[in-house]
């Protein structure tokens, strides 16, 4: 896609990158470490601030809220716009728009500065994951728009949970009214083991991943996805995992906005 | 997550508590729920982060951002968005536009008639799109818009001026939101957070020629009253930044603390702190 079309008013790097040639390290993934060192269930450490886009001074162009995340190698910004009056509007409830974007150099590759379907689809899961824990009754006619970019990625599921955790700390951040936020998290399955949060080159070993986002105070489930096969019962323990897994996460979120609002 | 594991708390524990989205707040079944909670099976939940607030029976939670909610009577400042038929939309900075029905507007001149189909013809010679208004609120619609009018000779057209847009939370109800300030400059300051800071143009004279409010044209600015806005819209961006209450008192505190220094450097940091301090220590004595 992105040879078809080429931009001549930007700077057009090379398509493909050549990594130099490090000494051969162990990398068995099957070993209890992992290769950044983590064990088998260990979560990336996790960053964010709330109101890195939001300038002191308000006005129509700057956004209502937004919100930086970095788990490990993941780094990702939200910005939240409104509750404002949308194109599109419903008489009855506001609608939740999510724009999900890789910047051209948040890959291994190169990525096109249009949007790629893989894109949009994201985008509709974000929209999915998120706006069942939006009071969106209380915004008559407004819509809500959320524009995540991807700064850098490493592990599509994990990529998605982080954008997931962004936006609900971003929509906190704007103020908007939630029934509760909204955490996410990926596990992996390898062997007959699930390793959590798992990096690129874990995914790509992987046979199946799993990405779950939930509202663990209001205990309700609102993003489930699977790639890949697996036995029920190891997914009945993957979704296990994964909603205490999400309850740890939520912890970290609901104690930096805390402190956050606090301060 | 829940704030009381014990269901009848005392009062005094609600208030004042910082709070995240979903966090229980109590399940006491006397409490009625205000603004920025929810209730589900009998207990009150927040929906937004920030401090609980309880005024008898009431339980709210205040959040740190929040955008402008109207009120009837209330004065604002709106940019209009689009000219429609027999309606202007305004942002008002609110959850939606604000309406401002051809009807509800002054004909230049004042005279009191009836608006014709001629007069929605020539919409645009009175409002065009991009233009600033000073406005009242004149009612809801079913769905919670705001219903904006300017019948009163010092509504209409703003000119003359620069808009400074701050947090709506920092401007306070008060009786008067027009204020000519002792150093020759007019201010409004909209209850949504847009705030006008213009050349000060005594009243008599738009009343003398009330042609004039519906006017594109700026009168001549000299050089010292363009400083002199600008220091007026600095100190406003600094009381929004220090989150001080925005009223005639505190920017005219801020503007005396601020004439020592050039009005480029005031929202630089030294300045700024430095007249935080200032402002800060007047507006306690005050009180």
């Amino acid at each position: 896609m992105s040879t078809n079309a080429i931009d001549r008013r930007r700077i057009n790097g090379p398509q493909r990158s050549v990594e130099p040639v490090y000494l051969k390290t162990e990398t068995s993934v099957s070993a209890d470490s992992r290769q950044d060192g983590r064990t088998r269930t260990n979560v990336r450490p996790i960053f964010m601030r709330t109101g890195p886009l939001s300038p002191q001074a308000t006005s129509a162009a700057s956004p209502s809220g937004s919100a930086y995340y970095e788990q490990g190698k993941i780094r990702i910004s939200c910005a939240i716009y409104g509750p404002r009056q949308g194109r599109k509007s419903n008489p009855r409830m506001g609608i939740f728009d999510c724009d999900f974007k890789y910047a051209p150099f948040s890959c291994s590759w190169k990525r096109s500065h249009l949007k790629s379907s893989d894109e949009k689809e994201i985008g509709l899961m974000l929209e999915q994951a998120i706006s069942p824990a939006i009071r969106l009754d209380a915004y008559p006619k407004a819509s809500i728009d959320a524009f995540v970019t991807v700064i850098e990625s490493d592990g599509k599921a994990a990529t998605i949970s982080a954008a997931i955790n962004c936006i609900s700390a971003a929509l906190v951040d704007a103020g908007i009214e939630i029934y509760d936020s909204v955490a996410a998290c990926s596990v992996a399955l390898m062997g007959s083991e699930f390793y959590y949060d798992c990096t690129q080159e874990e995914e790509d070993s992987a046979q199946c991943t799993l990405l779950m986002a939930c509202m663990p105070n209001a205990n309700e489930i609102t993003y489930l996805l699977q790639q890949g096969k697996t036995l029920p019962e190891q997914t009945e323990k993957a979704v296990q995992t994964c909603s205490d897994l999400c309850t740890q996460i939520y912890a970290v979120i609901c104690r930096y906005l805390q402190t956050s609002v606090e301060q | 997550m829940q704030i009381d594991d014990i269901p009848s708390s005392t009062a005094r524990d609600l208030a004042s508590r910082i709070v995240t989205p979903g966090t229980a707040i109590t399940s006491d079944p006397a409490y009625m729920r205000g603004h920025g909670t929810f209730g589900e099976n009998d207990t009150i939940y927040s929906s937004v982060a920030g401090a609980v607030e309880r005024i008898n029976k009431l339980v709210s939670v205040r959040p740190l951002k929040q955008r402008y909610s109207g009120e009837i009577g209330d004065i604002v400042v709106g940019r209009i968005t689009e000219v429609g038929s027999k309606r202007w939309r305004v942002d008002v900075n609110s959850r939606q536009d604000g309406v401002l029905l051809l009807s509800s507007i002054n004909l230049p001149g004042g005279i009191q008639r009836r608006k014709l189909e001629s007069d929605e013809l020539q919409m645009r010679t009175f409002f065009a799109e991009g233009d600033l208004v000073f406005a009242e609120v004149q009612s809801f619609f079913a769905d919670g818009g705001l219903s904006l009018h300017t019948r009163s000779i010092q509504y209409g057209k703003l000119r003359n001026g620069q808009l400074v847009t701050v947090f709506p939370q920092l401007v306070p109800r008060s009786r008067s939101h027009f204020h000519t300030l002792p150093c020759g400059v007019d201010i409004v300051v909209g209850v949504n957070g847009y705030i006008w800071v213009s050349k000060h143009v005594p009243a008599a004279k738009v009343e003398a020629n009330s042609e004039l409010i519906y006017s594109d044209r700026n009168e001549h600015i000299s050089d010292s009253e363009r400083e002199t806005i600008a220091r007026i819209a600095n100190c406003i961006h600094l009381l929004n930044r220090l989150y001080v209450k925005i009223t005639d008192t505190s920017i005219i505190f801020a503007y005396e603390a601020s004439l020592p220094h050039a009005v480029k450097d005031l929202l630089t940091k030294e300045v700024a702190t430095d007249l935080a301090h200032t402002v800060k220590a007047r507006l306690l004595q005050q009180s």
